[in-house]
């Protein structure tokens, strides 16, 4: 990009050709008033705060949509323009009933923040006093129209960062209204509650029920950590005050992982389970008993010295590097069973050993691309995933390259399409052959034409070759020409990305994977060392779990005399209670009361996400690192403190960095 | 239909249309116009009555057929009827039951029935410049009608000799400006397009008309498409890389749609549309994109959006169109009549097109004329025309002889112009210094009835609904002028309301986003800027001036009123035979209700709403009924004397100014002494008013009312001196002296005996001297004192009596009916003449030399200007000359610097206070205004009366009259029945015939019977009960 020079107040500034002039104001501290524009988001010139003088143009223009050029000549703080801009506001304030003193976001607003710049102490113009509704249905955010300055700001940001077209104007003028879909409670629209609006808005117009009157951000300390909703790992920013997280918001709204999910952003603040405290351990009764750290150890370190060769030790995969190293550790050195598994373990295993067919060499996840591949796709193929539910982000990234950009979408899944509204084309086929479809789509590329052979064995193509399409088709119930437009969407994609999750990994069959991966291989969707593949990870530090060496192999529950669970702050299903009935000693380090602890023979408290530090590994390998939000509550230790303190119990001094 | 493969099949195509052309040219043509103006008014029955009459009747040299609107939109449904070697004559007006006449008489026996027929000199046929409208009187159904006439000439032309950039030469030599409104050259815009890079290029049409009254894109698209499609295809030709054009065209416009769809279908049916066109490798598509409803989309970066699928909202520029529009692409965007232009220039050259027009605005422009003018409709003059030639010729001025006051041009992004500027070209320039603009071309003619506070708001009501909602100065800073507007109606107001608006609208002008909404503060802006007094009328005063915003009146007459009477109250006291009472609510506000009732102006009955329906409420005469019927029984009422007061009052003169001051303040218990330098009291109505109008004894009776009260008159008492009245006790005084003093022509022989001026003459007559008058006797002026002037010497005896007028007779400032009755007792008028000088005979004049006179540019009231047409000079013989051309007041008495006189001897006052700049003098009437009318001399008197007891109370002086809240008794509020509300003529007083009148004196007009009063009164719509 070209340097250019501007004047501006008189000052000579340089800055970058395609930049507006706001950017290069803002870029050398000239402070210009805005109020649509943010950072990340296209710009419309909508509240006109922004104005300013240029040279030969007739009128003031917005800084925000002109083109900065090389020798302009601006003036942004004319008489003019800081008159204009009080009117500006004060029609803001006529307009609807923006009263601070009871407004939620008072000292969090933009627009008050403007009327203090401008000494707005009162308003010339007649005030308007619509009677707007409130739309305060959904359970976390509120659309409260009387406060709204129409700056547009969620209505971008839902299109252009959630892609997710929820939010549009209805109605036009004074009457115009930000509306979810066809003007519905947003709570029954297509809004997918990802909050971005909630961020993005500057006056109270929108807001989250969950940080009510909790706190200003001036308040507040900010801690940016890593989300341990699911493995995309977004980062967070934590607001807190007095131990408190007041709300949790993007630190950078216009990033990859910019828009946050429904998870990240609300439910994190949502907790009702209740929470475990001390340790606890069953008493003369049977009933779980309070009970001091030293007992707790001393009893389960009396069961582990009886058992040590059966004693299991098995890990919630949303726990952080650090305290899996350390179980490994507990499990291999203290109780020296070495039977250890992740909760997700049996996924891991399915995907790792259908890479490991794929490659003898065995590069593992690193195979995978990163997930900003989505955002360049021109062709995404959906294989047994729902990613919008799974990984919102990764949902988001989907509609991102359909809607924004125009990739085609192919969905295979036998009973969702689950992007309804933007799937090109739904493969639906029988439950259970999803491998003929697989192989059937190869046949079909190599009838096409379309998959490059060289890089191929030509064992396989001779397979593929040989392969009967009329087979295929009654198999998978799939009609042929729906299964060649398939083949031609994705095999003619200079940019194809493959995406895979729980749907395929359920059936535990490697062959699956290794077919996928050979599809991107065999259509030249290989970005260096890896393919444009990406499965969907159940946990938020799976990866990293896996790397670490935690899921080689499963623990057969048969002969187990005893299991050391470490659930920290992950959710119970029923396939856990499940896996967890019959055994003998049953130890639950968990931070919230659930059916499995009140299995448990023993409990131990454990912190929760916002009380950890330490690393996740993202679902496409990235190291992140998790900050500590909250101290954590009096007599409460880190799970690696218990492990080394239960180790010592054990007659093992568990070395930690 | 096969495609056109060359520009040879082509001519072709056009030689084989002309001969069908030229064939049905031999037979006679019925051509009814088919436009939606047309349809609407029932054409297509015309039609259908047409096809039936004639094949009924085995006729078969009529050929029936249809074509499109040619404008005349107010009186639809049009037929023309063309007779092979004849003239064509354009039926107005023309329903089915008319068919069968114009059938036999006309097609059949030959014989034009004249009185259906508009002129084919009337002005507005004449004055136009019909280009764009060329084609109106063909099918536009029928591609091949337009072939015929060269079309799509211009497109082979195009292709096949010239190159693109000869293509943007020509229109740029044209001068061709975009007709959209906003003037941009449009081979500029071209030229820049063509510039841009990209290999995918588009031009859309704007057919999104969507201002009020504005229709002429309509009339373009729905009856000459196909100018439209060749001038976007010459367009996508010029500019290169265009493959795909777009006609946005509003919903509601469904018989556009129909045609142009049509048109389209024809041009790719003839290969005119789609690929390789004539032969050639040019390539293009057209297809129409209608809108849905919204107004902001006829702004092209909204149109464009629309066009892409999103919500119509205007984006800030730069980028603009030209570089990113259409789907990212380089786009052209012109209006309908734009392109429809293109054409022609192309096919008849730059310089026939920049042949009429002004220096930077070249060509045609059509208008459309609504609103409260003659001739409603569609019209195409050159750019430049003056505004008061479109307005007053070929518009045919204003309906019900009202008085023209503003025209909206430009639709509500428009701007009001006033009188003042009625000469102004109509160009983009001219238009625009006026801080109006062109716009796409609706004229909204407004007259006395518009109260411009009222078009200010309704506009901005327009705007405000249709503003998109994007950006802040338009979206909130509309409802805020619109809510201050609000306030100045209701009476609200306060004058820094007009400082809030014009800054704020300022702020919207400069701050807003788009078009919209930088001119939408522009009707408040430009109604402020001409119409100040107006604004100040509705916040000082609390009136309408126009009686048009309701929250400040019960009844439009009662508001129009200068002293306010309660006319629907006695309107309705009299329809219910409560005579008496209606009487003695007459005179609660008006001491001189019989005199009132003769030879009041009645502004009232100008804003009488039953006017609208069929002719005003004979609101003077009702009155003059009221106050006669009591004269008869013997009752004069006055309302009760309030405390009494020892201050002394002084008023000098005792017309009806200073009376009604003597009255109202005798009223209020002060003691009033009125000197009056003549024998008599009454000013004007004694010695300006002759007796047939207005008997001496009805006079008489009314100021006795007032001595009555207490005031004491004293005559032939002549004040040299205010400082000694002051001496004398008096605490204030009122100077209502009058305006007695004839102006002088100032032409040679103004000395000679026999010349009289029309004040002096009346004056003598009234006060029953013996004056001298001729046989032959010369009037000049126009007013009410030269008709007056030129009755008075018929009963003196005079057997020739001419009036000499330099205008018309419709600029004449006397009353109608005055005017009326005078040209039935036989005076003869000269229009268009004035004197240059008299000529005598030993000292007496014995001739008056005149010149003809001709009009030329309009003056400030709206009249055209007279000039002396050189050499037309002729004489008439005469022996009496009687000038009437001006009366001043006669201020001589006051001393240098005592009191600040104005020019032309005018007392100068604060209007609204009517205080002089001595404190404690007061002055009003002729005196402060120049000559005026007896009821605002009323006014002045109350008004004075006001200020003086204020003053005296030591109060601050208000513009505000306080009234006592009367109430009478016994008016029903019982709205008019339907049977009241039908249509049918006021009634009318009798008259003394025209012989019994000869020199007598005695009353012309008769006072109604109770029976008629009663069955007039019964005409009241009572507006004063749907106000309330």
């Amino acid at each position: 990009m070209k340097e250019i020079t501007l004047t501006v107040n008189d000052k000579q500034l340089s800055g970058k050709e395609g930049s507006t002039v706001l950017e290069i104001c803002q870029a050398n501290g000239i402070d210009v008033p805005t109020l649509c524009h943010l950072d990340g988001l296209s710009d419309v010139g909508a509240c006109r705060m922004c104005v300013v003088e240029i040279e030969g143009e007739r009128k003031p223009v917005p800084s925000c949509t002109y083109p900065a050029r090389d020798g302009l000549v601006v003036k942004t703080d004319t008489e003019r323009l800081e008159k204009y801009r009080r009117q500006i506001l004060e029609l803001m304030f006529a307009e609807r009933n923006h009263f601070c003193m009871f407004c939620e976001q008072s000292g969090d607003c933009e627009l008050q923040k403007l009327a203090y710049r401008y000494q707005m102490d009162n308003v010339r113009y007649p005030y308007q006093f619509p009677s707007q509704t409130m739309d305060a249905l959904s359970d976390y955010l509120v659309i409260e129209h009387n406060r709204c300055v129409l700056c547009g700001r969620c209505v971008r940001v839902c299109s252009e960062i959630a892609a997710n077209y929820a939010l549009d104007f209805s109605g036009r003028g004074v009457k115009t209204l930000v509306s979810a879909d066809l003007a519905q409670p947003v709570s029954e629209s297509t809004c997918t509650t990802c909050g971005a609006c909630v961020q993005a808005c500057p006056t109270g117009a929108i807001f989250s029920k969950l940080s009510l009157y909790r706190g200003i951000t001036d308040e507040c300390q900010r801690i940016t950590t890593v989300c341990p909703g699911c493995a995309v790992g977004c980062q967070l920013d934590v607001l807190v005050k007095d131990n408190n997280i007041v709300r949790i918001e993007a630190p950078e709204l216009s990033g990859i992982k910019g828009p946050l999910c429904k998870e990240g952003r609300f439910e994190l603040l949502r907790e009702t389970r209740p929470r475990l405290t001390s340790p606890l351990v069953r008493g003369k009764q049977g009933e779980l008993e309070e009970c001091g750290w030293d007992r707790a150890m001393e009893i389960i370190a009396g069961k582990v010295n009886g058992s040590k060769d059966s004693f299991a030790g098995m890990i919630s995969s949303r726990l952080p590097n650090e305290t899996l190293s350390i179980f490994n550790r507990f499990i291999n050195e203290a109780v020296g069973s070495g039977l250890l598994d992740t909760l997700d373990g049996d996924i891991c295993r399915v995907i790792s050993e259908g890479i490991k067919r794929f490659q003898n060499n065995g590069n593992g996840l690193a195979i995978e691309c990163p997930i900003e591949e989505i955002l360049d796709a021109d062709c995404i193929l959906i294989v047994g995933a729902d990613p919008k539910n799974t990984n919102p982000i990764i949902g988001n990234l989907v509609q991102r390259a359909r809607r924004q950009k125009g990739a085609k979408l192919i969905v295979v899944d036998p009973s969702r399409n689950v992007f309804p509204l933007w799937t090109d084309l739904w493969l639906k086929p029988k439950a259970g052959s999803e491998g003929a479809l697989l192989a059937g789509l190869g046949k079909a590329l190599v009838d096409k034409g379309l998959l490059i052979l060289e890089k191929a064995g030509t064992e396989l193509i001779q397979s593929l070759k040989k392969y009967d399409m009329v087979k295929v088709c009654s198999e998978t119930g799939i009609d042929k020409g729906r299964l060649e437009m398939a083949a031609e969407m994705y095999g003619q994609a200079a940019h194809g990305v493959i995406i895979y999750g729980e749907g395929l990994l359920n059936s535990e069959d490697p062959s699956l994977i290794t077919c996928i991966l050979n599809l991107a291989a065999l259509t030249g969707n290989v970005e260096g060392e890896s393919l444009r593949v990406i499965s969907l990870k159940p946990g938020a530090n799976s990866r990293g779990a896996w790397e670490l060496g935690l899921a080689k192999r499963g623990v057969e529950r048969n002969g187990l005399k005893g299991l050391y669970l470490l659930l920290g702050d992950d959710q119970v299903n029923d396939g856990l209670i499940d896996r967890l009935k019959g055994i003998g000693f049953l130890v639950v380090q968990a931070s919230y009361q659930s059916p499995v602890t009140a299995m448990a023979d023993v409990v131990l408290p454990s912190p929760i996400w916002a009380e950890r530090e330490g690393k996740y590994v993202s679902m496409d390998g990235n190291e992140l690192e998790i900050r500590r939000a909250l101290k954590p509550r009096e007599g409460m230790l880190q799970d690696q403190e218990i492990l080394v303190k239960l180790s010592k119990k054990l007659g093992r001094e568990l070395i930690t960095s | 239909m096969k495609p056109l493969a060359s520009v040879e099949e082509l001519n072709n195509l056009r030689d084989q249309a002309l001969n069908k052309l030229a064939e049905r040219e031999e037979n006679i043509q019925v051509k009814v116009h088919l436009g939606t103006c047309g349809i609407s008014s029932g054409a297509t029955k015309v039609l259908d009555a047409f096809l039936q009459e004639v094949v009924a009747r085995k006729i078969y040299d009529v050929v029936v057929l249809q074509a499109a609107c040619i404008g005349l939109c107010g009186v639809e449904p049009v037929v023309t009827v063309i007779k092979p070697g004849q003239n064509k004559v354009i039926y107005i007006e023309v329903t089915e039951d008319k068919v069968p006449r114009i059938v036999e008489e006309h097609l059949v026996r030959g014989k034009v029935i004249q009185e259906w027929v508009l002129d084919e000199n009337d002005p507005l046929l004449k004055l136009q410049e019909i280009r764009v409208m060329h084609n109106q009187d063909l099918n536009p159904m029928n591609i091949d009608e337009y072939i015929a006439r060269g079309g799509y000439q211009a497109l082979a032309k195009a292709l096949s000799q010239m190159s693109p950039e000869e293509v943007i030469e020509e229109i740029s030599k044209s001068g061709l400006r975009g007709r959209g409104g906003a003037g941009f050259p449009t081979a500029r815009k071209w030229g820049f397009v063509r510039g841009a890079p990209g290999d995918e290029k588009y031009v859309v049409c704007n057919g999104d008309e969507g201002d009020p009254g504005a229709y002429m894109n309509r009339a373009v698209l729905e009856g000459n498409p196909h100018s439209i499609i060749e001038g976007m295809a010459i367009g996508a030709y010029a500019i290169g890389n265009v493959r795909q054009g777009y006609t946005y065209l509003r919903a509601e416009y469904p018989l556009a749609i129909k045609t142009l769809s049509h048109a389209i279908a024809q041009a790719r049916g003839y290969g005119l549309l789609g690929k390789s066109i004539l032969g050639t490798d040019f390539e293009f598509s057209l297809d129409i994109f209608p809108g849905a409803g919204a107004f902001v989309c006829g702004e092209e970066t909204a149109l464009l959006g629309s066009i892409e699928g999103k919500r119509g909202n205007p984006r800030q520029r730069p980028p603009f169109p030209a570089v990113k529009g259409l789907f990212g692409k380089p786009t052209t965007l012109n209006n309908v009549e734009t392109w429809s232009d293109v054409p022609q220039i192309i096919l008849r050259g730059a310089d026939w097109f920049a042949s009429v027009g002004t220096e930077k605005s070249k060509g045609t422009k059509t208008l459309c004329l609504v609103g409260k003018i003659n001739n409603t409709g569609l019209v195409e003059v050159p750019l430049g025309t003056p505004l008061g030639e479109i307005v007053f010729d070929i518009g045919g001025g204003i309906p019900d002889g009202k008085k023209y006051k503003a025209v909206q041009i430009g639709g509500p992004s428009g701007g009001v112009i006033p009188i003042e500027h009625i000469n102004t070209p109509v160009d983009y320039e001219a238009v625009t210094a006026l801080g109006a603009i062109m716009g796409s071309g609706g004229l909204v003619v407004m007259d006395e009835d518009s109260c411009m506070v009222d078009v200010a708001k309704y506009f901005l009501q327009f705007t405000r609904d249709e503003s998109c909602g994007k950006c802040v100065p338009c979206r909130a800073g509309i409802p805020a002028m619109l809510e201050i507007l609000s306030r100045i109606s209701r009476g609200e107001g306060k004058m820094e309301d007009l400082d809030t608006l014009e800054e704020l609208g300022e702020m919207v002008v400069s701050a807003a986003l788009c078009g919209l909404g930088q001119t939408s503060p522009n009707p408040v802006l430009t109604t402020i800027r001409h119409f100040r007094e107006e604004y100040e009328a509705h916040i000082i005063d609390k009136r309408c001036p126009a009686a048009v915003c309701q929250a400040l009146f019960r009844a439009p007459c009662q508001h129009t009123c200068p002293v306010g009477l309660d006319v629907p109250g006695y309107v309705s006291l009299i329809k219910d035979g409560n005579f008496i009472e209606s009487y003695c609510l007459i005179k609660q506000r008006n001491p001189f209700p019989s005199i009132c009732g003769r030879v009041c102006h009645h502004p009232c009955e100008a804003k009488c709403q039953r006017g609208q329906v069929d002719e005003p409420v004979a609101i003077r005469d009702l009155k003059r009924f009221a106050a006669d019927y009591a004269f008869e029984l013997g009752i004069d009422y006055n309302p009760p004397v309030k405390e009494r007061r020892e201050e002394k009052v002084a008023i000098i003169g005792a017309g009806p100014a200073g009376l009604s001051a003597a009255w109202d303040l005798a009223l209020e218990g002060y003691q009033v002494t009125v000197f009056e330098a003549l024998p008599v009291a009454g000013g004007m109505l004694a010695v300006g008013i002759p007796e047939y109008r207005l008997p001496k004894d009805i006079l008489k009776r009314e100021v006795e009312s007032v001595t009555r009260l207490g005031v004491r008159l004293r005559l032939n008492t002549r004040i040299d001196d205010i400082e000694s009245l002051l001496e004398d006790g008096y605490r204030a005084v009122f100077i209502a002296t009058g305006a007695h003093k004839g102006d002088k022509m100032g032409i040679p022989g103004e000395d000679l005996a026999g010349i009289y001026d029309a004040i002096d003459f009346l004056r003598q007559v009234n006060l029953g001297k013996k004056v001298k008058i001729g046989r032959k006797v010369a009037i000049v002026g126009g007013g009410n004192s030269a008709v007056d002037a030129a009755r008075v010497a018929l009963r003196k005896g005079a057997k020739e009596v001419h009036i000499f007028y330099r205008r018309e007779k419709k600029d004449m400032p006397a009353m109608a009916e005055e005017i009326e009755d005078t040209e039935k007792e036989g005076v003869q008028f000269h229009f268009l003449t004035t004197p240059t000088r008299l000529l005598g005979d030993n000292g007496k004049v014995k001739g008056i030399e005149c010149i003809r006179m001709e009009l030329k540019e309009f003056d400030r009231s709206g009249r055209k200007t007279p000039y002396p047409i050189e050499g037309s000079e002729y004489v008439v013989d005469v022996d009496t000359v009687i000038e009437a051309i001006g009366q001043r007041p006669d201020t001589s008495f006051i001393k240098d610097g005592e009191i600040q006189v104005g020019r032309g001897g005018t007392v100068f006052t604060d209007p609204r206070t009517l205080a002089t700049s001595r404190n404690g003098i007061f002055a009003g009437g002729d005196a402060a205004t120049g000559p005026a009318t007896v009821i605002e001399a009323i006014a002045a008197g109350q008004r004075a009366a006001s200020s003086i007891r204020r003053y005296l109370e030591g109060k601050e002086l208000s513009p505000l009259v306080e009234r006592d809240g009367y109430k009478p008794i016994g008016i029903s509020s019982v709205p008019p029945t339907d049977e009241e509300t039908r249509e049918r003529a006021r009634v009318r007083a009798a008259e003394i015939a025209l012989p019994d009148r000869g020199s007598s004196f005695k009353e012309v007009v008769l006072s109604y019977s109770p029976e008629e009063a009663r069955e007039e009164a019964s005409r009241c719509l009572r507006c004063d009960l749907e106000v309330q």
